[in-house]
């Protein structure tokens, strides 16, 4: 029985990067309005502005979608956790924790890059208390990272409740708003940056990716095997946190890319990791414009939360991906 | 000399205790040593300790002549091959993809695998007998063919020393025989130095050439297999009355009592 399709790596990866132009084509086609690529193409009607407005909303998307699965890939073979996603670490509640107090003290007012920012500095303060909580536990440092990050997590989410709790109803929605998700995002400069690290991050990633396949045996492992295990788990661990980061401040908090997109590529095309990163930013990026296009256009001209969507399509598929866990389990005997 | 202890000592943080204290032994080139001794003996940190992933607090650990600390990452694991117990990975990766593994400290992160490279680590799935499985999922395997693949891991590895942590255990007689012999083999032909723990007194006894008993973080004994295959020393480290039984051909048998 094969495990997986066996397809040259440089012809995957190119062939996926020849999708990217099609599907990005295609979104750009759809919302309030249905414009035809032919209409584009003429351009008799000034729509200059609008692929502009759509083409960086799109963008958007494709980096953050990028991000997210780049580093719930990371994490997944680091923390050897098929369940870990790129907010296991209390990132999440870090950046909602610093969005609401930005929101709450009005810093928003201040500028608008307040608001990533506060969420972007949040985030790594509470991955710098989750890494030093951990610290000392020998073997188990793996599931301790875990655990400092649920905790971490749970601790931010009750302040951000106290929060929300004493906001007025202008200012709750604004929070609300963005930790629902939301791609529709001005800045270029921010969205540049941001850009930037995704590439550079799953180009680094990439270029250690033997020795993340090794450390996914173990640190103890990976040490005989030749690998520096316990620097290379802090460094995967930083450059997924920070790409996370990035991406939370850009869009607020989208579930499920970072956990599915993994998985879905994992199983059709095995876990190398020197094809996973560079695949999962691809296609991670991809699903995310996908799925943006369809919170825009489904119940037009209102718009649903883009988190709404992907965690309506990734929801179910976590389900299943359990089920399946616990079904082999069930029959696996020794095995 | 291929690998050396000299005088370690190590323990863990909050234990109050040494794991190991003072232990001193030398295996040379060729040489198949069964490291045995009753649980919490210390046998699995002394290989930590020569894998250089634990550091002592006290003496030193020498391949062939230089002290671990000083080597590289790369040359340590060109030499020396550890395979610890219960080596899992959550991930669906292939049988070939594992035995690649082993590698992973040869290969270039920036071009693929060399014919050279492919070769060896294919010759190290034909030598274990899992080159049929070479495209499976490694969770699918059992746990016989499971320790084949980490062994072929190793292999990959060129080592000329191979530590292995209770390669037996979990295996029916039939596998752990099979496993046994191949090992033999291995130290014979391929002229590979092997240190392996074990619990099976027994299985040891028939496929080393020495023993080296150790109780409570101490050699008590090391020698060749008469030397320590005694009752009076058995029964003394396990704490447990035993019996040797000769089957004529100089091999002898524990059986409890």
């Amino acid at each position: 029985m094969k495990a997986t399709l066996n397809i040259n790596t440089v012809l995957l990866i190119c062939a996926s990067i020849a999708l990217l132009p099609f599907v990005f084509g295609t979104c750009l086609c759809f919302g309030t309005v249905f414009i035809s690529p032919l209409d584009y193409l003429r351009d008799n009607h000034g729509l200059g502005v609008i692929i502009d407005l759509r083409s960086q909303r799109l963008l958007a998307g494709f980096i953050v979608g990028g991000s997210l699965a780049v580093s719930g890939a990371a994490y997944q073979a680091v923390l050897r956790n098929p369940l870990a996603e790129p907010f296991i670490l209390g990132i999440s509640g870090g950046a909602g924790l610093g969005a609401a107090i930005s929101i709450a003290f009005g810093f928003t007012a201040l500028g608008y890059l307040f608001l990533p920012f506060f969420s972007f500095l949040s985030a790594l303060l509470v991955l710098s208390l989750v890494l030093v909580m951990a610290r000392g536990a020998g073997s188990e440092y793996a599931n301790n990272i875990m655990l400092s990050g649920v905790v971490a997590g749970t601790l931010c989410s009750s302040v951000l409740m106290f929060i929300i709790s004493v906001l007025d109803n202008h200012k709750l929605n604004s929070v609300t708003w963005w930790m629902l998700g939301n791609l529709e995002q001005g800045n270029s400069a921010l969205l540049h940056a941001a850009g930037i690290a995704a590439v550079a991050g799953t180009v680094i990633l990439f270029h250690y990716g033997r020795e993340i396949n090794a450390l996914t045996l173990g640190d103890e492992m990976a040490f005989y095997l030749g690998v520096n295990s316990r620097t290379l788990l802090l460094a995967v661990l930083g450059i997924a946190s920070l790409l996370t980061a990035a991406a939370v401040s850009i869009s607020g908090i989208i579930g499920f890319v970072g956990l599915v997109i993994p998985h879905i590529l994992r199983r059709l095309f095995g876990a190398d990791h020197r094809r996973l990163f560079p695949l999962s930013f691809l296609y991670g990026g991809m699903f995310l414009m996908v799925c943006d296009t369809f919170a825009k256009t489904v119940l037009s001209p209102r718009e649903i939360p883009v988190g709404v969507i992907t965690s309506l399509v990734g929801g179910p598929f976590f389900i299943w991906l359990l089920n399946r866990k616990s079904a082999r389990l069930g029959s696996g005997g020794d095995s | 000399m291929m690998i050396s202890a000299d005088n370690i000592t190590c323990s863990y943080p909050g234990l109050g205790r040494n794991v190991v204290s003072g232990m001193s032994f030398a295996i040379d080139k060729g040489e198949f040593v069964a490291l045995i001794g009753p649980n919490g003996a210390g046998k699995t940190t002394v290989f930590r300790v020569l894998g250089g992933y634990v550091k002592p607090s006290l003496g030193t650990v020498r391949i062939k002549d230089r002290s671990i600390l000083e080597m590289s990452r790369g040359q340590r694991a060109g030499i020396l091959a550890v395979v610890p117990q219960n080596v899992f990975t959550p991930l669906p990766y292939s049988v070939r993809q594992i035995v690649e593994m082993g590698r992973v400290s040869r290969l270039s992160r920036f071009i693929a695998p060399s014919k050279r490279d492919i070769k060896v680590i294919s010759e190290a799935m034909a030598m274990m007998d899992v080159e049929n499985y070479s495209e499976t999922p490694f969770s699918n395997l059992s746990g016989g063919e499971k320790q084949r693949v980490m062994l072929a891991m190793a292999l990959a590895q060129e080592p000329e020393i191979l530590l292995l942590d209770e390669p037996t255990a979990h295996l029916d007689i039939g596998h752990s025989s099979r496993l046994m012999k191949i090992l033999g083999e291995l130290n014979r032909k391929g002229n590979l130095a092997i240190i392996l723990i074990s619990h099976d007194i027994n299985i040891a006894a028939k496929y080393s050439s020495r023993m080296i008993l150790m109780k409570s973080g101490r050699i008590i004994r090391d020698g060749n297999i008469k030397e320590v295959m005694d009752s009076r020393l058995i029964e003394s480290a396990y704490d447990c009355k035993v019996s040797i039984l000769e089957d004529g051909h100089d091999a002898r048998f524990i059986v409890p009592l």
